[in-house]
């Protein structure tokens, strides 16, 4: 129990430094420094470049079909772990070609389910006509905000001067 | 386990290795295939599913135990119960499951769409289904009827070209999700409960547990609740139904509906004999004389599902929504004996199940044909049907007799049974108000569902043959079909016993023999 | 004085991760926000079964346990992962369907059927 403590312990420590290095840092500053603002001082800073379009951008919605794929394997390795971490109990008990067997089967199916997306076009990055068919053109943006969050972005998208929209943004980091 | 073992084990799950092979190679065969052929795929599952349903006819026929026993039976480390219960649902799924292939086939909604994917998941769905009625361990339940749901929730939005499907999945996914998760949760405490995941282990619950294991398993009952689209957890099935291609809500309204009464017979049933499901509660303390146990959960799923689905199908002008409706009142049905608990009530549930199923699949074929010539799901558009093919009409009637439950069909043999059991336990028990309320709203809302029933009856039969009628008139292949599911219904009415027998054997109860019956 | 971390903390992190989890589905009209609220629901089972896994092993604290269960609930734990991430990209293909045929995945919007 008192091993117990003593981890928190350490925790807090960690926390209370780590606090007061980030906070100390801001107090010391803020005491130093001149106040001056200023239309360009305000404005948001990318590594000296100045900001194209809203940052509240559409992402691409390609970038959710390789999430999906992504998934399926990124799952694999959750059962897939558990079966290596015993396999050699197996091996030892004569049964290694049945699990081995096993695991083959396992991954030939999900195999499958990757040659289908790959077959149906849900992998190609640039896809004019994805499988959806019947000569709906799929948006291509997926908007993950509700409306108070699309109000926000027009807001910020008027506010800022827009000299590429953020499909084109997404589009053009390809 | 050794090899031949195990070996010996998969030889009887033999139906759904099939089933599983077979969604596989329709996919890859479907990724051969050009877009025109792609309906070629409902054949080749077809096929799939009869292999199935012979394996599983010659697995029915091997004598067996029932999982009143579990340790018996199980297989697969206790992960599943190869009893005669488990043969019984694997067939009435794979018959429902041939019958909803063969809508699909026929369905000219899914004819612009890649079928193979489509078929691949309706057969994962029965595989799954099935299982879920084996299962006797809660990882496989869960397993089996998520599997079930997650295929369940993308046909259901199959038609990607319309608003009302991708609602439709939507609408499903959420509700579902937040079922399993509810039943998921509720079964983690009660892991924590029995410090296992047997579903034998519900035994062990003691005395000192009964305050807790109440709401926990009232938790667990909101996942099959939801399966079996019962109320108060059928928000889901009016949207859905409608929004679904045709098939899939018949797939619905049977296969995943019998999945979740089967997994409910299967964590319950052991308890049946008693005449109460004393083990899930405690029977000392009787509050407003009802038993403090699981049955009187289930009571409150049985009465509100007939009450909220005969009431609500009443202002119905969709067909589809209405039978989504009817089903929702059909599950309150099926409670019924749950709240009775004893062993006669369970084999009224199988019989029930079998008749539903003939009488539901039927009338979804009979909606597949006329929306095929006629592009409506709209009652009103029924006019006048019967002077253009009165066969199809005679068909739906008998079903639709069924479901009302009345004398000459299979329907009325069958609620009598599900009504009796509650009967027969208020003349045996203490609790005689507590089973004949019960009884009184099931037949109360029967009255109520002749209304809306016989109403479809009455546009297609009575309705004059005016400018508004339908331009239908039906081939020789679907009179063959509708008469071939309405004569079951009929045959079922003079004669039931082997139907009764097959339930009694499923259920591992001993079965009386036909002589004594005619005899008597 | 700190108690020592037991059962209890956990079964009460599960239960607040799961009134969350509820309460985001409930409150939330974005689809994607409840499909999170879902996750948590699922998360917290998955803590329930872990403690209970581990402390029923130990024999502590939990009436009417034999104390030999601990792999079945780890074991169940990763199933229940699984399935999460099985929900989560079905879920989102949904979204993407719904964003496609609505233009906003409110799940308020999706209203065309009713009766």
């Amino acid at each position: 129990m008192d091993h117990l403590l003593f981890n928190f312990g350490l925790v807090a420590v960690f926390l209370i430094v780590g606090f007061a290095f980030v906070y100390g840092a801001l107090l010391f500053g803020s005491l130093l420094r001149p106040r001056l603002y200023g239309r360009d001082k305000m404005r948001i800073y990318e590594c000296g470049e100045p900001t194209i379009g809203s940052s509240w951008i559409r992402y691409n919605i390609r970038f959710y079909m390789v999430a999906l794929v992504f998934l399926i394997f990124d799952v694999e390795i959750a059962f897939l772990f558990p079966v290596a971490s015993v396999i050699t109990w197996f091996r030892d008990a004569g049964l290694g070609l049945l699990a081995y067997a096993e695991i083959v089967t396992f991954v030939v199916i999900l195999l499958i389910g990757f040659a289908y997306a790959w077959r149906y076009g849900n992998l190609d990055w640039i896809s004019p006509e994805p499988a959806t068919g019947k000569g709906v053109k799929p948006p291509t943006s997926l908007l993950v905000a509700g409306r108070a969050e699309l109000a926000l972005a027009a807001q910020r998208s008027t506010a800022a001067p827009r000299t590429a929209g953020g499909e084109e943004t997404a589009s053009s980091a390809e | 386990m050794p090899a031949p073992v195990l070996l010996g084990e998969l030889r009887l799950i033999l139906p759904e290795l099939i089933l599983c092979g077979g969604a596989l190679f329709v996919l890859v065969y479907d990724m051969f295939q050009r877009r025109e052929r792609s309906q070629r795929c409902g054949v080749l599952a077809l096929l799939i599913v009869g292999l199935a349903a012979w394996d599983g006819i010659r697995l029915w026929m091997v004598p067996g135990v029932w999982a009143a026993a579990p340790a018996q039976t199980a297989i697969f480390w206790g992960m599943l119960s190869a009893d005669p219960l488990w043969a019984f649902f694997r067939l009435l799924f794979l018959a429902a499951a041939g019958a909803v292939i063969l809508m699909s086939v026929f369905s000219h909604e899914l004819w612009r769409t890649r079928a193979g994917e489509y078929y691949a998941l309706l057969l994962i769905a029965t595989a799954s289904a099935s299982f879920a009625a084996a299962a006797c361990n809660f990882v496989m339940l869960v397993l089996a009827v998520e599997t079930l749901s997650l295929s369940a929730y993308v046909l259901a939005g199959y038609l990607k070209g319309e608003r009302p499907a991708a609602e439709a999945s939507l609408k499903y996914l959420l509700f579902g999700s937040v079922a399993s998760g509810v039943m998921l949760y509720g079964l983690s405490l009660l892991y924590g409960l029995t410090g296992s995941l047997d579903l034998a282990s519900l035994d062990r619950i003691g005395p000192e547990n009964y305050p807790v294991f109440i709401p926990v398993l009232a938790l667990v009952l909101v996942g099959l609740g939801f399966k079996t689209g019962a109320a108060p957890f059928h928000f889901w099935a009016p949207d859905v139904y409608q929004g679904a291609p045709t098939p899939v809500t018949a797939f619905l309204a049977t296969v995943s509906k019998g999945a979740g009464f089967a997994a409910l017979i299967r964590v319950v049933s052991p308890h049946f004999d008693a005449g109460s499901l004393a083990p899930y509660g405690m029977r000392t303390v009787d509050v407003f004389a009802t038993p403090t146990d699981l049955s009187s959960l289930f009571w409150l799923l049985a009465v509100l599902s007939m009450i909220v689905g005969n009431f609500a199908a009443l202002r119905q002008r969709d067909i589809k929504r209405l039978l989504a409706y009817s089903s929702i009142a059909h599950a309150g049905y099926l409670f019924v004996p749950f709240t009775a608990a004893n062993p006669s009530g369970l084999s009224a549930v199988l019989f029930y199940i079998i008749v539903y199923f003939l009488a539901t699949i039927g009338v979804f074929a009979g909606v597949v044909m006329i929306h095929n010539r006629t592009g409506t799901f709209e009652i009103g558009r029924w006019t006048g049907l019967f002077h253009r093919s009165p066969v199809i009409v005679v068909g739906l009637g008998v079903m639709l007799w069924s479901l009302i439950g009345l004398p000459p069909t299979a329907g009325f043999v069958g609620k009598w049974k599900l009504f009796f059991a509650p009967v027969e336990a208020a003349a045996a028990g203490p609790l005689p108000l507590f089973h004949y309320s019960v009884v009184f709203v099931a037949l109360l809302t029967s009255v109520v569902s002749l209304y809306y029933y016989i109403g479809i009856l009455k546009v297609m039969c009575f309705s004059g043959t005016d400018d508004r009628a339908l331009r239908f008139r039906s081939g020789p292949l679907e009179r063959a079909c509708i008469l071939a599911l309405a004569l079951p219904l009929i045959l079922i009415q003079l004669q039931w016993q082997p139907l009764t027998d097959a339930t009694l054997r499923a259920l591992g109860q001993p079965v009386r023999s036909a002589s004594a019956e005619v005899a008597r | 004085m700190m108690a020592e971390i037991g059962l209890t903390h956990y079964l009460v992190v599960a239960a607040i991760l799961f009134a969350l989890g509820v309460a985001g589905v409930l409150y939330r009209r974005n689809a994607v926000g409840m499909l999170i609220g879902i996750e948590l629901i699922l998360n917290a089972a998955n803590v329930n079964l872990i403690a209970f896994a581990r402390y029923a092993d130990r024999g502590v604290g939990v009436p009417g346990v034999n104390g030999s269960a601990g792999l079945e609930g780890q074991v169940f734990a990763i199933f229940v992962i699984i399935l999460a991430a099985c929900e989560a990209a079905i879920g989102l293909a949904i979204c993407i369907n719904i964003f496609n045929k609505f233009g906003s995945i409110d799940a308020d919007r999706a209203d065309t059927m009713r009766g």
